[in-house]
């Protein structure tokens, strides 16, 4: 299943403040941080829940020296901070309390962008203008300089405008450079730089359209197509494994990829930002993404993500805000830094308990310690019992455990459908196991049963009672009316013809109907198996529902008669509206089948339900129009001539009606002002 | 009804059932011999532990309880794809050979024999040698058709593995499936086609019937319903047997199991694996299943006096 669930902070906001006036009566009060932290619940909204990263210290110059439009950070595991500060043209390097440590390339850079220190404190540094990256030793001093590859497979016309850049363990150079939409640069440091190839190649967005588009021009109407050239990535970053994550504006998705060894998108992440500016991995198979204007992103390996915290300052000058982000970074302690190119200063934050909990058990989750995993989760659990995420690792920990019915239940608090899946195949199969044998035994038992009570009924006749009680029941018109829609379903046309013409039908049976619809309807809705439910948990909408039903019903017979009145169509409004309600039976005859397939059946048996809702619906469908089409004795023509005006009219219907609603609301707000006024006066 | 038990009590009356017992004879024996037995013996061997070369022990429901709890490829692959593959190559080959049936029945008598042989080939040669060529088709390099094909007209950048790529071997399966279902069923379709009364037809045309759509409906549908029962149970059993030509496609077991049917699953236990008992109840099991969807296709299709 493809999640395509999109995001923005704005769509974000605006829904926090619904959230949070629900959410606020369970949370804790939360430490005083200029911003709220989100996360998302199951469904993919968002909700409020505790700050995650407190606003640590603001490191706006080292010692005395201050930065200049900086555009790249890097920290290294022994806390020292370096930063391209391109207006200075250097790498300042210091530490946390503001400390200046050295600076370095002074004289060398012209404009540094982007900065990365290896393990062995090699330096390396992408400067635009210089066009080629710099390597300096733990000193300062300069070891190599690279420059634009000599490869024809580069590009004989492209510029080299490194911008930033990440190294591997084996000295392979990653560059992001301007301008450059043939991916990100790698550069291997054998013979003063051997250029290996595009890494990480954005593909150039593409729809149907545009393929068919290509498909059908000629070469020379191709040429004058505006051509589709993919986005430059903007920022990378190198995690432990040294797999690569890159950030691309201008997307509409994707713009967070971790690429593989081979450049494959090995990632999905859940939600999505326009103009994400950078990225850095953390120490706990986490990683941080950091859009301009101040939204950081905190996911888990697998692209979930865990916080959305931060936000743009509008002039406030709070302490947490950022104005232009232009590089992110994580140290040893699990500290945020974050660089603002604008107010040209360090933004540092810390983690708070409760995330440090939550890396914890992300830790021990993914190297597979399920069981030590559990205890960190709980105390997260205990702070925000509706932390989904923290739901859900408890959730697959318990299934690793084998405990699958508390996997289960986990999984349904956190939404987590895959996993309720999984959780509920083991349960059933451990069910089976048990319950298999006896299970035949019945089934056996019944139909040696089945085959002598019919023996015994021919040679005996014991069952004549009852049949004569059946035809008796089947004799009363109500009952025979009822049954007569199973035959409407399996002979459309002679049953419309029997509605039309022979009477088969009354109001009263298809009333009935309708209500056996509606209550079948709805408990399919609010009590099927969780994981065919499309609605929330513990939402109910019946008098919607109810309402639903019933103007959709009113509105298409009466639009359909009073379009099949001008139309030489034979039909009356009780033949109609009989037709239609028998045009159910599909669905009242299946869903109850479905009903109880979607407690037993899990994912690995889905197929089963959605082919039979295509199965309802399709016939349902056939039978629709098949009984606009008899009752009324068109055509095939007229009879499609006629469902397109019934939808028109049902348009217009709706919209006059809406007109005087509104109308009425006038009028009655009119009264309303008289009579308030009325009462002013006199009241005077 | 009345009529058919007259008949019947007075053929017992003249008592000479016998020389009917003699003209069936020799059908019944082949038949016992070649399907009764072994269909029996498969049954029997279904509850026991038979490795092909010791002597079967019983070992009673075992097999089918090992069928429902422990054969997890089963529960999760097998029975999932089969179900799939056969609800729709049963169901859409049904109505594809029903609309070619009809299709061709409009034509001249010549032609006509041309195309229905045409289109009832790939079902007769549905053996090995067509597998070559879906290789073709499918290969996995860029020289495949299809490979190169898509790459030409833009849809894919690189080209797809199709035939190890487990996210693409059902449907491929299902298309070759439908490309080789119109069997024995769309024959008797055409039969059932051709031999509908004209004059209905043409007491149709008096009566008001405008055009082929109605004439379908209201004529040629009602008029051919035994061929259509048959043909419906044929789609049924032969989606639920299909298999042989996936293995020689894609091998069997399939990639992670993504085209695996209960056909391939059976082969692998009883010809791979040499667990003759096991094989064994898994074709009762699919005996069972064919069974209940041909029950099922009756209920749908059938009137209740014309079977």
């Amino acid at each position: 299943m493809k999640k395509m669930k999109k995001h923005f902070q704005k769509i974000a906001l605006s829904l926090a403040v619904l959230a949070v006036t629900f959410v606020s009566c369970v949370m804790p009060v939360s430490a005083d941080s200029p911003y709220k932290t989100y996360t998302f619940d199951g469904y993919g909204y968002t909700i409020q829940t505790q700050t995650a990263y407190l606003p640590y210290e603001t490191l706006t110059k080292f010692d005395e020296e201050s930065l200049s439009g900086p555009s790249d950070l890097h920290v290294t595991d022994d806390g020292e901070i370096y930063v391209a500060d391109t207006g200075n043209a250097r790498i300042i390097v210091g530490d946390i309390e503001g400390n200046l440590i050295k600076t370095i390339g002074e004289g060398e850079l012209v404009t540094p962008k982007g900065v990365f220190v290896t393990k062995d404190k090699h330096v390396y540094v992408a400067d635009r203008d210089a066009q080629a990256i710099f390597e300096f030793d733990a000193d300062g001093t300069l070891l190599n300089k690279y420059g634009k590859p000599d490869n024809p497979l580069y590009g004989e016309t492209l510029d080299f405008l490194p911008l930033k850049i990440v190294v591997n363990d084996a000295g392979i150079m990653f560059v992001v450079c301007e301008s450059n939409t043939n991916g990100i640069v790698e550069i291997s440091p054998i013979e003063g730089g051997t250029f290996l190839g595009y890494f990480g190649t954005n593909l150039a967005s593409s729809n149907p359209l545009i393929i068919i588009r290509r498909m059908l021009a000629t070469d020379a109407q191709r040429a004058k197509m505006v051509s589709n050239i993919p986005s430059t990535p903007d920022n990378l970053c190198i995690d432990e494994q040294g797999l690569i994550y890159t950030v691309t504006r201008g997307e509409e998705y994707d713009t967070l990829k971790r690429l593989n060894i081979a450049g494959k998108n090995v990632i999905e992440p859940d939600t999505y930002d326009d103009i994400p500016a950078a990225v850095a991995a953390g120490n706990h198979d986490n990683v941080f993404m950091a859009s301009q204007e101040g939204y950081i992103y905190e996911f888990n390996s697998e692209g979930e993500s865990l916080y959305i915290f931060g936000g743009a300052d509008d002039g406030s000058q709070r302490v947490g805000l950022c104005t232009l982000v232009s590089a992110i970074d994580v140290d040893a302690q699990d500290r945020l830094y974050i660089l603002d190119a604008d107010k040209c200063q360090i933004q540092i934050f810390e983690p708070t308990e409760f995330t440090d909990l939550l890396h914890q058990a992300l830790n021990l989750y993914y190297t597979g310690r399920y069981t030590e995993s559990k205890e960190p989760l709980e105390e997260v659990l205990k702070m925000n019992s509706m932390f989904d995420y923290a739901n859900k690792a408890m959730g697959r920990a318990y299934f690793q455990e084998e405990n699958y019915e508390v996997a289960r239940e986990y999984a349904k608090l956190a939404k987590d459908y895959d996993g309720y899946s999984d959780a509920s195949w083991e349960i059933r199969n451990l069910w089976l196991k048990n319950w298999i044998v006896p299970i035949i035994w019945v089934v056996v038992i019944f139909m040696v049963l089945k085959k002598l009570v019919s023996y015994l009924d021919k040679k005996k006749q014991i069952l004549k009672p009852l049949r004569t009680a059946k035809e008796k029941l089947g004799s009363i018109r109500l009952i025979d009316e009822l049954k007569y829609a199973w035959y409407f379903m399996k002979h459309p046309i002679d049953g419309c013809y029997g509605i039309a013409r022979e009477g088969r039908a009354s109001f009263r049976a298809a009333n009935i109907l309708v209500v056996i619809f509606t209550i079948e309807y709805m408990i399919n809705k609010y009590l099927c198996g969780f994981l065919q439910k499309t609605i929330r948990e513990g939402r109910y909408e019946i008098f919607t529902d109810i309402g639903m039903v019933v103007i959709v019903l009113i509105a298409l017979t009466a639009c359909n008669y009073l379009v099949c009145t001008i139309n030489d169509g034979e039909g009356t409004v009780k033949k109609i509206y009989c037709s239609f309600t028998y045009c159910l039976t599909p669905y009242i005859t299946f869903i109850p089948v479905v009903f109880v397939l979607s407690h037993v059946l899990t994912y690995n048996e889905q197929f089963l339900i959605t082919f039979m809702y295509c199965l309802i619906y399709a016939w349902t469908a056939v039978l629709f129009v098949l009984a606009v089409k008899e009752v009324n004795n068109y055509t095939a023509k007229e009879t499609f001539k006629v469902l397109c005006l019934t939808a028109f009219t049902i348009l217009i219907m709706a919209l006059l009606i809406f007109i005087i609603y509104v109308l009425w609301a006038q009028v009655f707000e009119f009264i309303i002002a008289i009579g308030g006024e009325v009462v002013y006066r006199i009241g005077n | 009804m009345a009529k058919l038990k007259l008949k019947k009590n007075k053929i017992a009356k003249r008592d000479n059932n016998k020389n009917g017992y003699w003209f069936i004879l020799p059908y019944a024996i082949v038949f016992t011999i070649f399907i009764l037995i072994p269909v029996l013996l498969a049954v029997a061997l279904s509850f026991t532990n038979f490795n092909a070369v010791e002597f079967p022990s019983w070992v009673g429901f075992l097999n089918y309880i090992t069928v429902l709890t422990n054969d997890e490829v089963f529960m999760q692959f097998v029975l999932p794809n089969t179900v799939v593959y056969a609800l729709i190559v049963g169901v859409g080959g049904y109505v594809l050979s029903f609309v070619l049936a009809w299709a061709l029945c409009n034509l001249t008598s010549t032609v006509r024999t041309i195309f229905a042989l045409i289109i009832y080939s790939p079902s007769m040669t549905v053996g090995v040698a067509m597998t070559v060529v879906w290789k073709v088709i499918f290969s996995g390099d860029q020289t495949g058709l299809l490979n190169s094909w898509l790459m030409s007209i833009g849809v894919i950048t690189e080209p797809i593995i199709w035939l190890i790529n487990a996210d693409y071997l059902l449907p491929i399966v299902i298309i070759i499936g439908l490309w080789s279902s119109m069997g024995i069923g769309f024959l008797s379709l055409i039969a059932g086609i051709l031999n509908i009364d004209e004059s209905l037809y043409e007491a149709g045309a008096i009566d008001g019937v405008k055009n082929r759509f109605q004439e379908m409906i209201y004529i040629t549908i009602p008029s051919m319903k035994p061929q259509m029962l048959f043909a419906a149970v044929m789609s049924i059993v032969n989606a639920f047997q299909a298999g042989t030509i996936f293995t020689a496609l894609t091998g069997n077991p399939s990639p992670g199991y993504a085209s695996q049917l209960i056909v391939n699953h059976i082969e692998d236990y009883g010809f791979l694996r040499y667990e003759m008992g096991y094989a064994a109840a898994l074709s009762v099991v699919l005996l069972l299943i064919v069974q209940i969807f041909s029950k099922i296709a009756n209920r749908l299709f059938g009137e209740k006096d014309e079977y």
